[in-house]
């Protein structure tokens, strides 16, 4: 496998049904490692189904999904899941499991079901545990903390997998402002050291600040680009009935947006 | 991150010193429980307690020393089973009896007895002749077996949690209506049956304790082997995908492990309630681990719950003795009642 094609993540004219309603048609879409994607769509838009498609976790009635150049339901599931990690927002039940054996799962592709973590596992549950603050309750039991907590604990768990396709479905929700930007910074590096990084986001602003935006409406794509690019800004206020205006922020030379509610 | 690795300095294990002490000192605790209770089951006679072990060595080695060995390994299986219900249905109030096993065993007993009676043969709960015993605990754990294989049927297979939970109400809805029908139909069968449904450690045996210790040895690392899975179910069903689980498969091999816990201590003890609903609550309570430890904590933990039942049963009113299951009822399901306020405190809070 060559390292162009490693962490290359595709959707080639994917297509989902849920019973007889058409919740995604003919997505195509290519991510390559070094670039951070938001997808933005209002309620219903498929955002979640198109993320759970690119995981592997829906098989698409039509078209394919390549991991690597390769359709993902031809990989293992350990393969797969030692490239891609998927974090979802999947109920968690009442646990009383520790909250740094959460974090010591996202390994588990690594080490498998039935090996033991090495000393790289460890320190890479650490690291994880380190990158979203939640080392001060590590040992507490995950259905004692609080949301933003038990939420930082899980997206720990995605950070500790370092895989090279990362998938965030609305990883900032019950994160406090600077939780919230310090794991828009993780989401950043991790592109910048070539990662696939992709996240479902609806804080708009925060989505802004991706590399790339996706904006989704009725289970399609409607528009795919930077953000700098007047087209996919306004095809996002136009999918959210304008109900907010972007506008430029000037800081520091560079230009960022932000989306501001028109009440 | 690289260069943390290379220099060696976070190779050690994150925090498991603390969280092995806890459990292994919670592993000490309960075995030592054990073995004072066994000593109590072995002290504990008709006419109350006596100290005379050479006296009483007949009863102690053919009668007293099973019963309590036996106790102890069905508590284990049920404490076992509880543990893995709880895990593969994310459910923390999931009881092994959930999938149709226990109207399944109580329709086959009650089929037993009835048939029994109908031909003649003195068959009943306490039939001493060995072939006849075997005949009910055989047909116990088969209609254990068939209740739950019926619940896998109708809910085609494990793959829905939601579907099969149903189903096993619905079969045990079913079986135990069935069950009914036929104790008014065949009232002789009535009284055998009412020994099991209430559950009972009085007809633990030698023979007992071997299929019992087989069960328990062979299902007790087989679960710890695969706990991990009940660890990433704690993340949701998807999440477990992602991490590369095999779920469906896995569901179906956990489930499989339940039945055939379930199946050999209800055979040989009855329907004895609450021990595997409570036993890893206790544990969980306790001290902070991964299923690992909890299989294995619970299981000692329902074999202490279940040997300290039945010391007591044989012990409050001699020479008469309460069913074990009425005694693991009353405490249980205190238990449970205290927790739901505490939970309830604790909302509110």
């Amino acid at each position: 496998m060559s390292a162009v094609s490693e962490g290359l993540l595709e959707a080639d004219r994917v297509g989902v049904m849920r019973g007889p309603r058409r919740v995604l048609g003919n997505i195509s879409a290519q991510f390559h490692g070094g670039a951070w994607t938001a997808i933005v769509g209002p309620n219903g838009a498929g955002k979640s189904t198109l993320l759970s498609t690119l995981a592997g976790l829906i098989r698409p009635k039509e078209g394919t999904v390549r991991l690597a150049g390769r359709p993902i339901q031809d990989w293992s599931d350990r393969e797969r899941a030692q490239r891609l990690t998927w974090f979802g927002q999947s109920a968690v039940s009442e646990a009383d499991i520790a909250a740094h054996e959460v974090v010591r799962l996202g390994r588990l592709p690594r080490y498998g079901l039935l090996g033991a973590p090495t000393a790289a596992d460890e320190a890479a549950v650490r690291c994880a545990l380190e990158e979203s603050e939640a080392t001060p309750f590590a040992k507490r039991r995950l259905g004692e903390l609080s949301a933003g907590e038990r939420q930082r604990v899980l997206l720990a768990r995605a950070f500790s997998a370092e895989a090279p396709v990362a998938l965030y479905d609305e990883p900032t929700i019950h994160l406090d402002a600077p939780h919230q930007r310090r794991l828009i910074h993780s989401l950043k590096s991790r592109a910048r050291g070539g990662a696939v990084v992709i996240s479902v986001l609806h804080d708009l602003t925060l989505a802004l600040a991706a590399d790339r935006l996706m904006v989704l409406a009725d289970g399609e794509v409607r528009a795919d680009g930077a953000p700098d690019e007047a087209f996919v800004r306004d095809t996002m206020t136009r999918v959210f009935d304008n109900a907010f205006s972007v506008e430029p922020l000037s800081s520091g030379g560079l230009v960022r947006w932000a989306a501001v509610p028109i009440l | 991150m690289r260069a943390l690795e290379e220099s060696g300095a976070i190779a050690q294990p994150i925090a498991r010193r603390p969280r092995l002490t806890a459990a292994l000192w919670l592993g000490l605790a309960l075995l030592l429980a054990a073995v004072i209770l066994g000593l109590c089951g072995l002290a504990a006679g008709s006419s109350g307690w006596s100290l005379a072990w050479s006296d009483d060595w007949p009863l102690i080695s053919a009668i007293r020393a099973p019963r309590s060995l036996g106790a102890f390994l069905a508590g284990g299986l049920l404490g076992l089973a509880g543990a893995i219900a709880q895990g593969v249905f994310r459910n923390p109030l999931a009881d092994p009896y959930l999938l149709g096993s226990a109207s399944g065993a109580t329709l086959a007993i009650v089929l037993a007895l009835a048939a029994g009676g109908l031909v003649g043969v003195p068959i009943g709960i306490t039939a001493t002749a060995w072939i006849l015993k075997l005949g009910l605990v055989g047909a116990a754990f088969l209609g254990a077996m068939a209740g739950i294989t019926l619940t896998l049927v109708l809910a085609q297979g494990t793959s829905r949690p939601t579907v099969l939970l149903l189903a096993g109400v619905v079969v045990g809805v079913l079986l135990g209506a069935v069950a009914n029908l036929l104790m008014l139909l065949a009232p002789e069968a009535l009284r055998g049956a009412q020994i099991f449904l209430l559950g009972t450690t009085g007809f633990l045996g030698w023979r007992s304790v071997g299929p019992l210790a087989v069960m328990l040895a062979i299902a007790l690392p087989v679960a710890v082997r695969f706990a991990r899975v009940l660890d990433a179910l704690v993340l949701g069903e998807s999440t477990a995908i992602s991490l590369g689980i095999a779920v469906p498969r896995m569901r179906l091999l956990l489930v499989v492990l339940m039945a055939l816990c379930t199946g050999a201590a209800v055979a040989e003890t009855g329907l004895v309630a609450f021990v595997g609903l409570v036993a890893p609550h206790l544990v969980r309570r306790t001290v902070i681990v991964t299923h690992g430890a909890l299989l294995i904590l619970a299981s000692l933990a329902g074999g202490v719950l279940l040997l300290a039942a039945d010391v007591i049963s044989r012990s409050l009113m001699p020479p008469q003795e309460l069913p074990v299951g009425l005694l693991t009822g009353i405490v249980g399901g205190v238990y449970l009642l205290v927790l739901l306020h505490r939970r309830g405190e604790g909302r509110a809070g």
